[in-house]
Parts: structure tokens; sequence; C-alpha cells
């Protein structure tokens, strides 16, 4: 049955209550232990240690206990948003745009429970939820995930997801996981500090001295609070898990789409980056993918965060009256292609202007996507419209100032292509949203669109896109490493932001994440592709020539298959 | 006097025992009642997709008239239903009509290429997805509702206090279960 209103509030109070006088009892244990470290160190084991001096370190871990409790939990969801570099839905992309509608079907499955939906943009497989005291709920997936699942899989992942939010403990682990990420932040700081002294080296003596002394007995508290706080693992039950497959199995009343998405979650690379790694308890599987998570007994139910996938797989199975079997040739069935569409072209404006060159001399007369094109055109030009001899400043023209507002903007400005070819088109190519040129195919597109693509499944490569992904992979294998990092800079303008772009061959670190680009290179696919392409350094940009996209695909697709069996 | 104070206690605790299951009724009936509002915002949703669906695939399938009349007509009827009952025999209708409607469209090939057709059926397929997990949610409330009016001794209280049980929103086939499925 869905979970009550009291229920969830009851299971909430308890096990925060537990969180706080955990993060007590460590602050405690953590103090007492250094002190008698110290007694031991500074030869004090004569001084007297009664119910005073237990007092006193009460008092203190209460107090640095409360304000860590304050400092963690102060827009506890925002700071973990930025942590995992979550973006909110992109409500041009198709894939967002059915994830978010998915997203509102499972909270009518919940009784109208309304959740805000992220995503997280990495090819890893893998999903999230997150609750705040505000009664804030998110629910995330990766862009790996988004790309590899089909409708019905997704939806048994957000209802996994939703039924850890329903039961309450979706909260509990959101304040545990933020509790303790703090320390592994303090931690690195530290040693990176311990690594490079520059900032201590302008100190000397015994200023010097002091400061270490602090900073080792800071990394010492870090030290062994991070070490006490994996007892953490004990509050967050491996059987939460099985008991929100069964609730999602329960709201969508089909545990074979789980056992499925499971299935494939089993089979890929399931990290969320570097960061966001140490959140595992907020995750559906495990990012860290610990040798423990597939055990079972004692010491792997205390210490796991996860149960295993496979038993977890075995219980969907069991609902569903299914085997493995089932799984098997599911899997290797090709994951449904979405729609690709055409472009869609932009209305230009027909007025025209002469415009004042920086050599002071008339040009023209443009029309609109003739001066985008023009890279000195700038608001506090001097123009002059076609049918006028009034001159004025560019901006206080009515067309031209809509266009550099328009500039202004993230999204649907008028941009045009760095080869001159005049305003570039909209496309919406495998559920993303990018601009291609209609004369020259020209594609620009930003970093994380680029990802997208990658991800997606093409529908069709045809003949000649596969011989030339053949010959760049030849070539790639034959051309010395050092030739190819050669950047040959200041080919074309940056349609956004129209800063110069470097001319480079492609280089799957900067798009994709580098477990996968390690797993490539493995297969004999190189980091850098012997395919130039023209990227911008500054707002990662990139133009790739016509057919350039379906080659990179290809290549991507074709050895993601061997690696990971579709 | 011992006798007075126990029949005191006991009327009080009849008292307060009878508070506690009227309670847990009026609860039950909220939780059914709100859920039933749920399915009314997904079946508005679905009453203001249909006439643009029609729409689009007037300009493509002028041949099929009666197809997109009895659409339209079958919306006309769910909009006019007020009893449970009488909507749940409109909604099977209008599922039916659609599931014909995108029968004949697999016909036309531009109209599956059209892309406000495309942009539709997404929103057509998640509607649809909206309406079967509220009606869900909905019969579940029902259930538990029902179940408390029958039971002792809950069911002492239902009847002093006018709760009658309450009818799901069920639909008639297996078949039909399924929304309508869109292949383009």
């Amino acid at each position: 049955m869905p979970y009550s209103f009291f229920e969830i509030e009851r299971r909430k109070n308890w096990s925060i209550g537990a969180l706080f006088i955990f993060l007590i009892s460590i602050y405690f244990l953590t103090f007492y232990i250094l002190w008698w470290g110290m007694r031991f160190v500074l030869n004090l084991q004569t001084i007297r240690f009664g119910l005073a001096e237990y007092l006193n370190l009460f008092i203190l871990a209460f107090a640095v206990g409360g304000a860590h409790w304050f400092f963690t939990q102060h827009n506890l969801i925002e700071k973990i948003l930025n942590l995992l570099q979550a973006k909110p839905l992109d409500p041009r992309d198709k894939y967002h745009q059915v994830f978010g509608n998915i997203v509102e079907e499972v909270s009518a499955a919940s009784g109208g429970v309304k959740f805000e939906a992220y995503c997280l943009v990495t090819s890893a497989l893998n999903a999230f939820s997150l609750a705040d005291f505000n009664d804030r709920k998110i629910i995330g997936v990766t862009e790996g995930l988004l790309a590899k699942l089909n409708r019905r899989q997704l939806e048994a992942v957000v209802a996994h997801e939703v039924a850890h939010i329903l039961s309450g403990d979706c909260l509990s682990a959101t304040v545990s996981s933020s509790l303790f990420e703090l320390y592994d932040a303090a931690l690195d700081s530290l040693r990176s500090l311990f690594h490079n002294r520059s900032p201590l080296k302008s100190r000397g003596g015994r200023g010097q001295g002091i400061v270490w002394l602090y900073l080792i007995f800071a990394f010492c508290v870090l030290f062994l609070v991070r070490g006490l706080s994996y007892l953490v693992n004990i509050f967050t039950s491996r059987q939460r898990e099985y008991r929100a497959d069964t609730v999602a199995a329960r709201l969508i009343r089909d545990p074979l789409s789980l056992a499925e998405a499971l299935y494939i979650l089993s089979r890929g690379w399931r990290g969320a980056g570097l960061s966001g790694d140490r959140l595992a308890t907020i995750f559906i599987a495990n990012p860290r993918q610990n040798v423990l998570d597939e055990r079972q007994g004692l010491f792997a139910d205390m210490f796991s965060t996860h149960p295993p996938l496979s038993c977890r797989i075995d219980h969907m199975l069991f609902l569903a009256g299914q085997d493995i079997k089932s799984l098997e040739s599911m899997a290797s069935a090709a994951t449904p292609v979405r729609v690709i569409t055409p472009l869609i072209a932009n209305v230009v404006p027909d007025a025209r202007w002469f415009l004042l060159n920086p050599m002071q001399a008339w040009e023209g007369p443009f029309n609109l996507t003739q001066l985008g094109g023009l890279n000195y055109f700038r608001p506090d030009n001097w123009v002059r419209p076609e049918n006028s001899s009034k001159v004025r400043i560019a901006y206080e023209e009515k067309e031209l100032l809509t266009y550099f507002r328009k500039e202004d903007q993230a999204d649907g400005k008028i941009i045009s292509c760095p080869n001159g070819h005049g305003c570039m088109g909209e496309a919406e190519y495998e559920g993303a949203h990018l601009r291609i040129c209609p004369v020259c195919a020209g594609i620009a597109l930003k970093r994380e669109d680029m990802m997208r693509l990658l991800l997606r499944r093409e529908a069709a490569f045809n003949e000649e896109t596969i011989k030339n992904a053949k010959k760049i992979l030849d070539d790639s294998k034959t051309i010395p490493q050092k030739e190819k990092l050669i950047r040959t800079q200041l080919k074309i303008l940056c349609p956004y932001c129209r800063n110069k772009m470097s001319r480079q061959f492609f280089n799957w670190t900067e798009v994709l994440d580098s477990t996968f680009t390690h797993d490539l290179a493995l297969w004999g696919i190189f980091d850098l592709l012997c395919l130039p392409i023209d990227l911008c350094l500054t707002c990662s940009t990139y133009w790739l020539d016509q057919k350039k996209l379906e080659i990179l695909q290809y290549i991507y697709e074709e050895h993601k298959s061997k690696l990971y069996g579709g | 006097m011992a006798m007075l104070v126990l029949l005191l206690a006991v009327i009080i605790g009849g008292l307060l025992f009878f508070a506690v299951l009227y309670n847990r009724l009026v609860s039950l009936k909220q939780q059914f009642t709100n859920a039933w509002a749920q399915i009314e915002v997904q079946l508005k949703r679905r009453y203001d997709l249909i006439p643009n669906l029609v729409e689009v695939a007037k300009g493509y399938m002028a041949h099929e008239k009666q197809t997109l009349e009895n659409v339209i007509k079958a919306r006309t009827q769910a909009t006019q239903a007020v009893s449970i009952k009488d909507k749940a025999q409109a909604e099977n209708l209008i599922t039916s009509s659609l599931r014909s409607l995108f029968a004949v469209a697999e016909n036309y090939p531009n109209l599956k290429a059209d892309q406000t057709m495309l942009k539709l059926q997404e929103e057509l397929t998640t509607t649809e997805n909206r309406i079967s997990f509220a009606r869900q949610y909905y019969n579940d409330q029902v259930m538990l509702y029902n179940t408390a009016v029958k039971s002792i001794p809950t069911n002492f209280v239902a009847q002093l206090a006018n709760f009658k049980e309450t009818e799901s929103f069920e639909i008639e086939d297996v078949a039909q279960r399924q929304a309508p499925s869109v292949k383009f």
C-alpha cells in the first residue's frame, strides 16, 4: 500500500534523530581518542580523567557536531547538485522531455507527489534521488542511462527512486551523504596542501612549525572522524534497496522492467564522477563499484551500501515469474531509436544596412544574417539603413538591437556559420538540439550536446561513413602521437562567442568520462582520433564539418558494443 | 459510585473509540476523493489534446472522416459523463476510437512524419500513462476505504455515520488496459 504521510514523518524523525546522535557520538569518540593520544605523546598519564572531563568532551563534541550539522544542512540540495554537476532538464531535448514526462507519470502513481527532474552529464549508467527538510524532492538520471533505457525501463528506475523518497530513507541518505562528504573535501584540501607546500613556504621558523602542528592535528581529527563515519553504513541498511525495488514494482505493476533496467546497469559503468562517487547511498547502484557489493554476509551487510545487483535482479524476476534468459534475449535486442527530425530554417529579416568598417570605409548593404557573419560587427558600430542617409549607432536600430539582445541570451540566438555562409539553422538530431549551416552542413554543438549525441544510438550508417571511419581509425594507429598533439589554431571564429577556434584532432577525453576513454584505449581506440575538428577553448563549442558527427558516432557505437555488448 | 465511574469510563472510552474510527474513515474518504481529483486533471488533459490531434490528422486523412468523427463523438460523450460508471464507459470509447485512428494513421506516412503529430504522440502517450497510474492509485485508495467500511469494527461506525461503499474506476477488458500504442 502507499505510505501514509504519518508513517513517512515517523520514519523520518526516527532516522534523522539517530543520525544526529551518531554524529555527536563520533565527534565524542574522536576527541576521546585524541585526548588519549596526547596524554601518551606528552607523557601526561598522571592527569586524572574524571566525570568533568567527560562532560567537557561531550560539550565540545555537541558544539562541533551541532555546527557541523547546521553547516551541512543549510541549502543541502543545491550543494549536492552542484557537487554532482547535475543540470535541470533541457526543455528542447526530446530525451529530456520524455524523462520529464515519466517523472510526472510516476508522480501520478504516487498520488500526485511532486518531484523535480535533473540530469547528470556523464556517460555512466546510474540514477539518484535527493530530499531535504524543505520538502524538496529530486530525481536524477545520467545521460548514459537516458540513452540506454527504453521508456518502460526508465519508468521502473524512476519508480525505484520515488519509492526511496516516499519511504523517507532518501532524506536520511541525503543527510548522511552530505554530513560525511565534508570530511572528504577537507581531507583532499589538506592532502594537496601537504603535497605542495607553497602556501607555507613564505613563513619561517617557529611560526611555520605551529601552522604545521595545527594542520597535522586537523588532519588527524578529520581522518579519525572519516574512518568512524564509515560506520554510518550500519544505518543505511542494504535492505532499503530491496524494499524500494518492491515498492517500485508495485507502483508501476511491472517488476520485469525493473529487472531489465538493473540487468543493463549491471553490465555498464556506473561511476558518477570523482565527487559523485562519494555520495554512494543516494544512487540506485553503487558508483564506487566496491568488491563488497556483490557479496553477502554480515561484513558486507555492514559496510556495503548496496545489495548485490544479481540478488535484486533475481528478486524482481521472481515477482515477474520470469528467468534470467528473458533478460539475456532483451539485452541482445537493439535499443529503440528515436525519430530523427529534419532541419528547421530560420526566418531572416529583409532589412539591409551599410556598415562602417574598422578601416573607416562604408561596406554593404548587408542583411542581418550577413552582418552577423562579420567579426567586427558590434553594437557600437556606425550603420546606415539602405534607404536612408541618416547614420546611426547599431543599437539605435530596432532590428539590430533585437539581434544583439538575442545574442546575449544563452539559447535561441542568431548565430552565423564560421565559414561565412550566413545565419545558421536550428535542427533536432536524435532528440538533441543543435545548430547546422544550411549551405555547408557544418554543425555547431556544445560539449554536453556532443556527449548526448554520441551516447544515443544512430538509426543507420551509410557505406561512405563506415568507409571514412575505418580509414580514420587506421590513420590514428599509424600517425605518431606527437604529431597528433599539434594544434593549428586561429582558423575560424566560434559561432557562439566569436573567439578564435582551435583546429585540432578529436580527443575522446574532452567529451566522454575518463574511465570510458580508458576502456576505449584498451580496444585500440586512442584518445586522439585522426579527425580534424574545430574547438572553441573559451566556450567549449565544437564545429564539425559535414558528416564528421556520423563518423564519430559510428566509431563510438562500434567499439562500445564490443566493450559492453551493445 | 464505582459502577457510575465504570459506566462513565466505558462511555468515554466508547466515544473515543468511535472518534478514532470515524476519523480513519474520513481520512480514507479524503484520500480517494483527492485521488479522483487527480484522475480528472489527467482526463481534462486528454480532452484538450484530442481536438488538436484530430485537427492535425484531418489535414492528411481527408478520406477517414468517419474515424475522426468517432473520436470527437467519444470525447464529447466523455465530457458530458457525470457518474464514475458513465465516465469509465466513455473513457473506454475514447481509447478504442483513438486506437482505430492510429491504426488508420499507419497508412499515411506524411502524417507519421508530421512534427506536430510527433509532439502530440508523446503528449498522448504520457497522458494515457498518467491516467492509468492515477486510476491505479484511486482504485488502491477505494479498496482501502471499502475494506474499512466492510470490516469490523469500522463497519458499525460507517453504518451510523452513513459512510457508503464507493465504486472503483475500472476499464472493461484486458486488451483495453493498455494505452493506444502509436508507432511513428
